[in-house]
């Protein structure tokens, strides 16, 4: 009798222990994540690569770093750093800057989100009067836009730059599908051919001639940036297995760069660091690359990559750039956290 | 000493699986994968996941996690979730709730009441609406076939938004193609004149894939950019008024 006491009282013991150990175990990362608990940056965060330690495996994942100033303060020329005010001035050193943002593709589902609604939010975003973007703000540099009248994907504001003197900054949206879903384009076949054929002809000669080139969109799992509808194999799912073969959106990247491209580079796509960076760094050194470390959802894709525009109107230095980056997340519980890495940006 | 045995074995295998409130977002990572074997693994864990749907419900209705749990309705085509993304919609018209609602429009998600929902929200739509969620209830409405007043899309095709002026331009030309409709052909045909171009643009490419309608009307009014200073236009417009003369 005594004997099965101590079993039970054992056994109890083991079970509550096995219960706090799995528990632990499996979901500390997640704990963290939904705690959200505010955690300073620190300096291991930011390494010489420019990796930005934010990985979702880590029990760490989601530092949320409080903006230092109120938005309503912040200005434009935040850097300190010789290096970082070197390089926008560089990038700011002609009369007008010329940023050209192009939305991929999407997959084979019907109303999956394709770049429209994005471009849709982003123009409304963009064209905040002047007044609104004075009052503070969220992302008050991507603001007082003007939309040119007879062109949808054309935008233009005045700038202050780093040498004091007026610049002409122009923002280019482009999209790459007809309509949502590609199930609806095949309706629209030949005017979507007409215009992937287009958009990628666009994309090319801008990482030629622009000074900042962001792409939104899908990765193909290593086959580059995509403004087609996707191929498909037997079991009519997307083919990433001839993407990862072919790669064909990353040579026509890698055959419009070179040593001289000196552009400010965007991937806003899945995993676009494993994907892509060690090809680009291979042919275009000098190409600063904004990239990601994760699959994540196009909700936090396109707050990055709205971000990642105010910083660069706004000069914004890499501990700037990576608050507004962290500062453009859904301020929701348990939202995924996209993981970036500045890679060269700024110098 | 049976059940002791039994309790603890349970314990070890058992307890871990149910894992904590919340846990089902692990799974999320992988479901955006472009592997299809791990996106697979991730919609088969989250179908099984135990109490999902009550986890996903809770998530739209307070926020915590809602970007997550949008996804994973999306991909797992919770209809009943329907009635939930509606009420926080109707509170927090965001984009992405919006675009969840159209991913289970082709699943079956209750028509004739999401289709009034949209229609009430596009009428009563202010500047704080996001242009992402009028165009997305256009995308879904054109799908149900839900149709709208003629009024509320001459106030949509001059929209400040241009994705809106597009939207409206498909949302029409779905009505026109089915030869349903036939008042909305006024909305592609002033459109012709519009700005920017690129609203011209697709107007004349939708007109041209209308296989009826009034002739004459499309031919004034493309007789009107035939010497728009945007080539693609002036082609687009020289293409609709050929094929409309052929067709005569």
């Amino acid at each position: 009798m005594r004997l099965n006491r101590i079993f039970l009282i054992a056994g109890v013991v083991f079970a509550v222990a096995t219960i706090g150990i799995s528990a632990e175990a499996d979901n500390e990362w997640l704990e963290e994540w939904v705690a959200q608990k505010p955690r300073a940056p620190m300096a291991g965060d930011f390494s010489a690569g420019g990796r930005y330690r934010n990985n979702q495996n880590a029990a760490s994942c989601r530092p949320e770093i409080k903006p230092a100033v109120p938005v309503t303060a912040r200005t434009a020329h935040a850097g300190t750093d010789r290096k970082c005010t070197k390089a926008y001035s560089d990038l700011y050193s002609k009369k007008g800057i010329s940023i050209s943002i192009f939305f991929g593709y999407d997959n084979d589902q019907a109303f999956v989100d394709d770049g429209r609604y994005q471009r849709a939010d982003l123009e409304q975003l963009l064209t905040r009067p002047p007044e609104v973007c004075a009052r503070g703000v969220i992302l008050p540099f991507a603001c007082g836009f003007k939309r040119d009248p007879d062109d949808a994907s054309s935008f233009v504001k005045p700038l202050i730059g780093p040498d004091r003197k007026a610049k002409r900054v122009r923002i280019r949206l482009i999209s790459s599908s007809v309509i949502s879903g590609d199930l609806r384009n095949h309706v629209f076949a030949r005017e979507q051919a007409d215009l992937s054929e287009r958009v990628k002809q666009d994309f090319e000669r801008s990482l030629r001639t622009e000074d900042v080139v962001f792409y939104s969109g899908h990765a193909r799992d290593g086959g580059g940036p995509d403004f087609f509808p996707p191929r498909l194999n037997s079991d009519q799912k997307v083919d990433y297995a001839w993407y990862r073969k072919h790669r064909p959106g990353l040579k026509e990247v890698l055959s419009a760069l070179d040593a001289r491209s000196k552009l400010v580079f965007g991937l806003f796509a899945c995993d676009s660091n494993a994907h892509f960076r060690k090809s680009i760094k291979a042919v275009a050194p000098n190409v600063p690359l904004i990239l990601t470390n994760a699959a994540i959802p196009i909700t936090s894709t396109h707050n990055v990559m709205v971000a990642s525009l105010n910083a660069v109107l706004g000069m914004k230095c890499r501990d700037a750039f990576l608050e507004d980056i962290q500062f453009s997340q859904p301020r929701e519980k348990g939202a995924p956290v996209p993981v970036m890495l500045l890679d060269g940006f700024p110098p | 000493m049976s059940q002791l045995f039994l309790l603890t074995w349970f314990a070890v295998l058992c307890i871990p699986c149910l894992g904590a409130p919340g846990d089902w977002q692990r799974f999320v990572p992988s479901l955006l994968s472009e592997s299809g074997r791990q996106r697979d693994s991730a919609l088969e864990s989250l179908r099984r996941y135990p109490g999902i749907e009550a986890a996903l419900r809770e998530a739209v209705r307070s926020g915590e996690g809602r970007t997550a749990a949008l996804e994973v309705i999306g991909a797992l085509k919770l209809v009943s979730i329907t009635p939930d993304l509606i009420q926080t919609a109707k509170v927090q018209p965001r984009t992405d709730l919006f675009v969840t609602l159209n991913t289970l429009i082709a699943e079956g998600a209750e028509s004739p009441g999401l289709a009034n929902f949209y229609r009430e929200q596009l009428i009563r739509r202010n500047e704080a609406t996001p242009a992402g969620a009028v165009l997305a209830m256009l995308d879904g409405l054109r799908s149900m076939g839900g149709e709208l007043d003629v009024p509320v899309l001459e106030g949509l095709i001059v929209d400040s938004n241009s994705q809106i002026r597009l939207g409206t331009l498909h949302y029409a030309a779905k009505f026109l193609k089915q030869e349903k409709r036939p008042e909305y052909l006024s909305i592609l045909i002033s459109a012709l004149a519009a700005t920017p171009h690129q609203v011209r643009l697709e107007a004349a490419m939708l007109l041209d894939s209308i296989p009826h309608g009034r002739k004459q009307a499309v031919r004034l009014a493309a007789q009107r950019c035939l010497n728009d200073a945007y080539p693609e236009v002036k082609a687009a417009c020289r293409r609709l008024m050929e094929r409309r003369r052929a067709g005569e």
